[in-house]
């Protein structure tokens, strides 16, 4: 089904193509009349008012219409036509033997004249002084994806995008700067001046993305700024007939399981040997071996899918109004059993231009609806819920999955084979997340007098979700048995809105630029939720709870928080040389007691460009601009009513049975389990950046470098007391202190425009590091990257050191004789084959006090290399990724070294015997007595890697073949994603297990990511 | 004049919207109650209470938590058990080979001084609550003060040097409390369980079966005694219970099959539930820990091959294998038998044996009173038959060794096994030291190992722990040093509060 559905995509664009290629001819003659259209050629929007002269001959000329159109006389075929146009890259045309050139115009992305996003606003990239990346967002776009965040990877210095989980439709991590506070360290969404969920939108939507690195870009969003902002706009209407864009892509996504576990007869000859070496009786199914199956679990857990996204979009307008509208739809068939996901998107934009165009106003409404069945993956912190890949992993072989004559065709494991069937298990329970995000915006820009003017801005977010989640009826095995179908269902809604009303005021007098801006700001957030479950459904056929017969359960939540602020900014320039920025924020939360509500966020910022100097006379620096920065921010990303003294309520912790029978009641618990925090406050982060803005050679080459340190303080920080408090909940106090620095480096070198041949490349690199300052009280350590549930630990957190450093045993080689084992006098438990373990301190113990630190899953720094060209009508991006010196524990290695009854890593075959000693294994011992799955460097790998992330090449149909049929340009390509990743890790990807804060880089088996293979197709009418 | 007309409106406009009223935030809290809300009802009286109850089940509640790491840290170092290797829960504590930050023994830190915290706060609230009767809060506050002496017996006996905390205190730089010394643990459980005697009642309604007792406080203080050897008071304490109408199940096997929950044998018992209405989970894990791989069980642990054989001397009139031995493993004998879940019958070990991963079992807590999955059978902390053997213990070393006998033989009676016949009190210490306490209590919650604990520190020690469980051929015991016979004051808690000193040897 999936192929035929392939193959009929390819027969109808070789089609096309071949009809495009072969169609027309063309009659060409003297002194002609050209006539054409100009359109901005990433959009296909015509261009009024495109200068179009004679070369040579600047006085002859025209320009083009309201719609593009132009015609203008020749005299010969030798004649050159240049068309100009503010903003866009001049271009020269050879009129040759043509009478219709229709002209596509390339954004002049050089031009010292664009313009980025700011909060609350934009301003011109020549005259920042913070440390801003506007996003290439065409380069993004070409990259087909379904999450925006995703493509983010690689593209920005100082933005660090890390995928947690390769499930369809997961979110990724995104820290800007590293990471900042031990807390919250996502960064603050803005979508058209509403924070939001950039997840919801559809990446063809957006028009513009800027990310504000440091605090001077950052304050004016004050309190939630600290780690970071994103700012995005989507695309709006531009005047013209209407103009039509398609975008579709197919593609097919496939697993790369490179983790090898024992088959039936591996695994038989490896727990042989591991009881015999401890002396002890096999289990039973070890020698009854020929009996039972040989099964590839992992094989039947992945699949291989089928990913499609088809994107539609119509704009233009009048004089007074114009429009955007938008439709996409996205569906991933998922690479495991029982996961997809697929998203409809829509969206409308509209610009209004009333009272003579001093009035503008802007409403917008969006919708998107996601539907994600999925498997459960455990990606935080604390206590390890166990991977669902890990439990495939480590299935007996000799288990069989399938039974043709069991009802549900799973098999129950044969007696002896202990319990469960994963497969089975996942097939036929239902995960199912159906939600709902509607994004309303309307804004008004009433142009006042003198350069004031006056803006409105009020937006509503209303996000529904819908969990379901069924199981019926299985019988598994006794540990795997689910007596009665069971169906647990959960709504909840979230309902913000942001009101914004600022006045700018914009004023040149001779030198002297000013940019005033004022306003103020309004935010509420509402959560509920009902949910429901009942624990025995009359039938699998049933699904509704209202039929349940069993025990039945509700459970809701019901909060809110709000959010209210004034804040201004001042923009100030002299002779387009001296610029000074201020800014200032002061936020109320209602997150704090009504003594701490406040805070106040300011920054100051200075640029030089000493390029205009008239000193200043350099054949090499076009660009020459040091910037430097200071300011404050917020951080208020935590629990609602934590000042108050709160009573845990209900729960398992809590409740107690008491009465007759052994089913006697449960009744409820309640007490304070957590300390009242009445003093908590905001916490700050100060920033002082400095940076260098460089243009070369006429801008051909252009970088910039950046230099950053800020320093947390009031770090809200859930602080571990000790156990004899009688807390059981660690309650949030203002107890840290973190000191982040790094610098970003990025540059661009953009060939010229040779005849069919042109190329950029974009580099960047970035670094950062962390330090804690202080944690809790004093001389506190944190404990956490547990591997399954709350045993064995790998890093920890103190002061003076990284978040979330790997603290381990130092393994140091394989023990060949008793000899060695004597001489090393510290593992009693040792025999020849088990690993040794270096006694640190030199005690003669081996013990806590001999764990040390090896590096964290932070990288030293990390990379992105973006090379595009093209030639001709054709054109290809090259984008590499990679990060440095990042360690990664390898959980699930250690997991699969384990020597208890589930199935090992096919590695063993090869461990150490008295025959076998040339190996890095060591022996295999039931009940591994010596401990050599100990949290330790064995399990410790390096996790740097570079990635052919994505490799596209796209071909753009020309547009003489195209002129007669009403489509402006055509264009296909194919991509690979993920293609070749070069790496010494040897557990799933490298890329993975970066969730958490305090586990950075620990590998518990995450979804893992997929190879894909793309063919798409670009069409503007 | 327009302009700054227009101005004007344009400035009242915003001032209108953002009138900064702080009535904008302050946002009403609709989740969860606080203490100046709290403490108003008898309700919340109960509610207070039952959560000190909870921290039985351990600090987070959770099952795994309670069986996972509490009971493995408590049973896996003694004698009686023999933990499946293969398996990593507590198994370096069982190997002498654990650190100071194995969770076991840290989770048994953070249980007792969760349920210490939650008691401290009922006795410094409730007397001060207008809601209650005298009475209400007489009872309750005694229910608190046991309950925090048995978490305090907990603490004391495993850690020994621990800080005693006797209020609750929410200033975060009152939570550094240095440790005391164990003295003044006895000191506080002694004083807290004479203080609740009084107040407890000595029987709960049916809908509150389960809250503790005046029997119960009774044989805890008993058992305090008996672990600093003040037999007399012992005898005294531990004799009273006996007064008190408690009888021994006629079936040994009801004790841990649901049967008999808060019944006649029943001193004091850590409940649960199977009751899954409403989200609650309280229910237990032991049917599947200790059942084989092959009755579809995690088999977890195992008797010991000492215990198994001291247990075959457990004999009838006839000669034949008592009945409590036949109740408590399943082995290699043409007699023996356990309840398959898989198979939901109870089966022949003759029928199963080349099946079975190792060749004997604990069947205690395996049956599945409650069908569905994990079990709501309750866990005994204190039955009768653990009463009589400790009041024996006390009489025998207050010199009255045949009056000590008639009482062991009555729990020997009920399991069927013969008649003590006439002993020394030296043999008879012996005796319930190695055959008595270890046959008829096997495996049972926080019995074993606080034996064995309390029997090498007085007066009365006859040889070491090492040399017990090197007599009892316990796996490991080479690595066992003294630093063993403690817990480590777990590290994850030292990290925290640097005013705690380490255990000794630790």
């Amino acid at each position: 089904m999936k192929a035929k559905k392939r193959k009929t995509n390819t027969i109808f664009l070789l089609t096309l193509l071949g009809f495009t290629l072969f169609g027309f001819a063309n009659t060409y003659a003297q002194n002609v009349v050209i006539t054409g259209n100009v359109s901005e050629n990433s959009s296909g929007s015509p261009l009024p008012g495109v200068t179009i002269t004679i070369k040579g001959n600047e006085t002859q000329g025209t320009q083009t219409d309201f719609d593009g159109n132009y015609s203008i006389e020749v005299s010969d075929s030798q004649t050159t036509l240049v068309y100009r146009y503010l903003g866009f890259v001049t271009k020269e045309v050879l009129v040759g033997n043509q009478t219709i050139i229709n002209i596509g115009l390339e954004e002049d992305a050089q031009s010292l004249g664009e313009v980025v996003l700011v909060g609350y606003g934009t301003q011109k990239k020549s005259e920042l002084t913070a440390a801003i990346t506007s996003v290439n967002i065409e380069e993004i776009q070409k990259i087909p994806t379904a999450d925006i965040a995703t493509s983010l990877q690689g593209q920005v210095a100082g933005l660090n995008v890390a995928i947690a989980s390769g499930a369809p439709g997961s979110a990724p991590v995104i820290r800007i700067r590293g990471m900042g506070t031990v807390n919250n360290n996502d960064p603050l969404f803005v979508i058209d001046g509403v924070p939001g969920d950039l997840s919801y939108v559809n990446p063809a939507d957006i028009e513009n993305i800027s990310i504000l690195r440091d605090a001077s870009a950052a304050t004016i969003y004050g309190s939630r700024a600290s780690n970071g902002v994103v700012i995005v706009t989507t695309k709006r209407g531009k005047r013209g007939d209407p103009r039509v864009v398609v975008n579709s892509y197919i593609s097919t996504h496939s697993i790369d399981d490179n983790i090898k576990v024992a088959n039936r007869a591996q695994h038989d000859q490896i727990k042989l040997e591991a009881y015999a070496n401890v002396g002890e009786t096999p289990a039973p199914y070890l020698t009854n071996g020929e009996q039972y199956a040989d099964s590839d679990w992992a094989d039947a857990y992945y699949k291989n899918a089928f990913e499609q996204k088809h994107d539609i979009s119509v704009s233009g307008g009048s004089e007074n109004t114009t429009y955007n509208f938008s439709a996409g739809y996205f569906a991933n068939s998922g690479t495991v059993i029982n996961t997809d996901f697929n998203r409809f998107n829509t969206r409308l934009n509209m610009d209004i231009k009333l009272l003579n165009n001093r009035l503008k106003i802007s409403p917008g409404l969006a919708y998107a609806k996601e539907k994600r069945r999925s498997i459960f993956e455990p990606l935080d912190g604390g206590n390890a819920s166990f991977s669902p890949f890990l439990n495939i992993y480590s299935q007996l072989p000799h288990k069989a999955i399938y039974d043709a004559n069991s009802l549900n065709g799973f098999a129950t494991p044969a007696t002896g084979l202990g319990s469960g069937n994963p497969i089975g298990q996942g097939e036929l329970t239902d995960r199912i997340d159906r939600d709902e995000y509607t994004q309303f915006n309307i804004a008004a820009d009433l142009k006042l007098f003198d350069g004031l003017s006056y803006q409105f801005q009020y937006g509503l977010n209303v996000e529904n979700e819908h969990f379901f989640f069924f199981q019926p009826a299985f019988n598994f095995g006794p540990q795997s048995i689910n007596e009665d179908p069971f169906l647990s269902e959960t709504r909840s809604r979230t309902t913000s809105w942001t009101l914004n009303n600022t006045l700018n005021y914009v004023k040149t007098f001779g030198d002297h630029d000013f940019d005033i801006l004022v306003g103020g700001s309004k935010e509420e957030n509402v959560f509920n939720s009902a949910g429901g479950s009942n624990n025995r459904l009359p039938s699998d056929a049933i699904q509704a709870l209202s039929a349940g017969i069993g025990d039945a359960s509700s459970f809701g939540r019901n909060f809110s928080s709000t959010l209210q602020s004034v804040f201004g900014r001042l923009s100030y320039d002299y002779a387009n040389r001296y610029y000074v920025q201020a800014s200032a924020r002061r936020d109320g939360s209602s997150r704090f007691s009504s003594k701490n509500q406040y805070g106040t966020f300011y920054s100051v910022s200075l640029g030089w460009a000493v390029h205009n100097e008239n000193f200043f006379k350099s054949d090499l620096f076009t660009q020459l601009k040091p910037r430097f920065s200071y300011g404050t921010l917020g951080n208020q990303l935590i629990p609602n009513h934590l000042f108050l003294a709160r009573i845990g309520s209900g729960g398992q912790q809590l409740n107690y049975p008491f009465g007759e029978d052994v089913t006697q009641a449960i009744l409820s618990g309640a007490i304070a389990t957590s300390l009242p925090t009445p003093d908590i406050r905001w916490e700050e982060t100060a920033t002082t950046n400095v940076g260098i803005d460089l243009g070369l050679l006429d801008n051909r080459i252009k970088a910039s470098f950046d230099y950053f340190n800020a320093k947390t303080t009031d770090m809200l920080v859930f602080t571990k007391v000790p156990g004899t408090s009688g807390i059981t909940t660690d309650p949030l106090t203002n107890a840290g202190d973190l000191e982040n620095k790094g610098w970003e480096f990025s540059a661009t070198y953009s060939s010229k425009q040779y005849k069919d041949f042109s190329f950029d490349v974009t580099a960047n690199l970035s670094t950062s590091k962390n330090k804690i300052t202080k944690l809790g009280v004093e001389g506190e350590a944190r404990t956490d990257g547990f591997i399954e549930f709350n045993n064995f630990p790998t890093t920890r957190t103190e002061v003076g050191g990284e978040i979330g450093r790997f603290y381990l045993f130092e393994a140091n080689g394989i023990f060949q004789n008793q000899a060695e084992i004597d001489a090393h006098g510290v593992q009693p438990d040792a025999a020849p084959g088990d690993l040794r373990f270096t006694d640190v301190n030199g005690d003669g113990e081996l013990n806590d006090d001999d764990k040390k630190y090896m590096g964290s899953g932070l990288p030293d720094f990390e990379y992105g290399l973006t090379l595009n060209a093209t030639y001709k009508n054709f054109d290809v991006s090259i984008f590499f990724q990679g990060t440095q010196g990042n360690k990664i524990y390898n959980g699930v290695k250690m997991w699969l070294y384990r020597t208890d009854r589930n199935n090992v890593s096919s590695d063993l075959v090869n461990a150490w015997t008295p025959q076998n000693t040339n190996t890095n294994i060591p022996r295999n011992a039931f009940g591994d007595p010596n401990n050599n799955i100990r949290p330790s460097s064995y399990f410790l790998e390096d996790g740097s890697y570079l990635r052919l992330k994505n490799l596209q090449i796209g071909y753009s149909i020309p547009e003489s073949a195209i002129s007669k049929i009403p489509v402006s340009r055509i264009r296909v390509y194919a991509t690979a994603n993920n293609l070749f990743t070069i790496t010494d890790y040897s557990g799933f990807d490298p890329g993975l297990g970066n969730g958490g804060t305090f586990n950075r880089g620990v590998d518990r088996g995450f979804y893992p990511l997929t190879r894909s293979f793309i063919f798409g197709i670009n069409v503007s009418m | 004049m327009k302009k700054i007309s227009y101005l004007l409106i344009i400035v009242l406009c915003i001032g209108i919207l953002h009138s900064c009223s702080d009535e904008f935030l302050n946002v009403p809290n609709n989740e969860n109650l606080t203490d100046s809300s709290f403490w108003q009802t008898k309700e919340h009286a109960l509610q207070a209470l039952t959560a000190t109850y909870g921290a039985m089940h351990s600090a987070s509640g959770s099952k795994w938590a309670f069986f996972e790491e509490v009971y493995t840290a408590m049973a896996y170092r003694a004698d009686d058990v023999t933990n499946n290797t293969g398996e990593t829960y507590s198994r370096s504590l069982a190997s002498f080979s654990n650190t100071t930050e194995d969770t076991g023994p840290y989770n048994i830190w953070q249980s007792s001084y969760a349920g210490i915290g939650r008691a401290n706060q009922i006795i410094q609230r409730i007397p001060e609550m207008q809601a209650l009767s005298q009475v209400d809060k007489n009872t309750i506050v005694a229910e608190a003060k046991f309950l925090r002496a048995l978490y305090y017996f907990w603490l004391v006996t495993g850690f020994e040097n621990v800080p005693l905390v006797t209020t609750y205190e929410t200033e975060l730089d009152r939570l550094f409390v240095s440790q005391t010394t164990p003295d003044k643990i006895w000191e506080q459980i002694e004083k807290d369980l004479a203080e609740a005697e009084p107040n407890l009642l000595t029987e709960h309604s049916s809908e509150w079966k389960g809250r503790a007792t005046q029997g119960a406080a009774k044989a805890l203080l008993g058992k305090a005694y008996l672990f600093q050897e003040k037999w007399s008071q012992a005898e005294v304490k531990l004799g009273e219970v006996t007064g008190m109408g408690y009888s021994l199940l006629t079936n040994y096997a009801d004790n841990f099959n649901g049967a008999a929950e808060n019944g006649n044998e029943s001193i004091f018992e850590i409940q649960f539930s199977g009751d899954r209405a409403n989200g609650n989970d309280e229910r237990q894990v032991f049917n599947f820990q200790v059942s084989p791989y092959a009755f579809g069980g995690w088999e977890l642990f195992y008797p010991s091959d000492w215990l198994v054989e001291e247990m075959k001397t457990d004999l009838t009139t006839g000669g034949e294998i008592s009945e409590r031995v036949y109740e408590s493993i399943f082995f290699d004998d043409p007699n023996s038998e356990m309840y398959s879940r898989d198979a939901d019958a109870v089966v022949a070990y003759s029928a199963v044996s080349s099946d079975l991963n190792h060749p004997k079992y604990f069947k205690k807590y395996a049956f599945n009173q409650d069908v569905s999955f994990y079990n709501g059978t309750n866990i005994a902390l204190i039955r009768y038959a653990d009463v009589l053997l400790m009041y024996a213990e006390a009489l025998n070393e207050n010199g009255k060794t045949d009056q000590a006998i008639i009482e062991i033989n009555k729990v020997r009676e009920r399991g069927k096994a013969a008649p003590l016949g006439t002993m020394t009190q030296s043999q008879l210490r012996d005796q319930i030291r190695h055959h008595e306490r270890p046959v008829e209590l096997a495996m049972e919650f926080g019995i074993r190992w606080f034996d064995l604990y309390r029997w090498q520190r007085g007066s009365t020690a006859t040889e070491s722990i090492k040399t017990t469980l090197e007599n009892h051929n316990k796996p490991f015991v080479e690595n066992f040093q003294d630093k063993h016979i403690l817990y480590p004051i777990p590290l994850q808690e030292i990290n925290i509060n640097t005013n705690l000193k380490p255990n000794p040897g630790w």
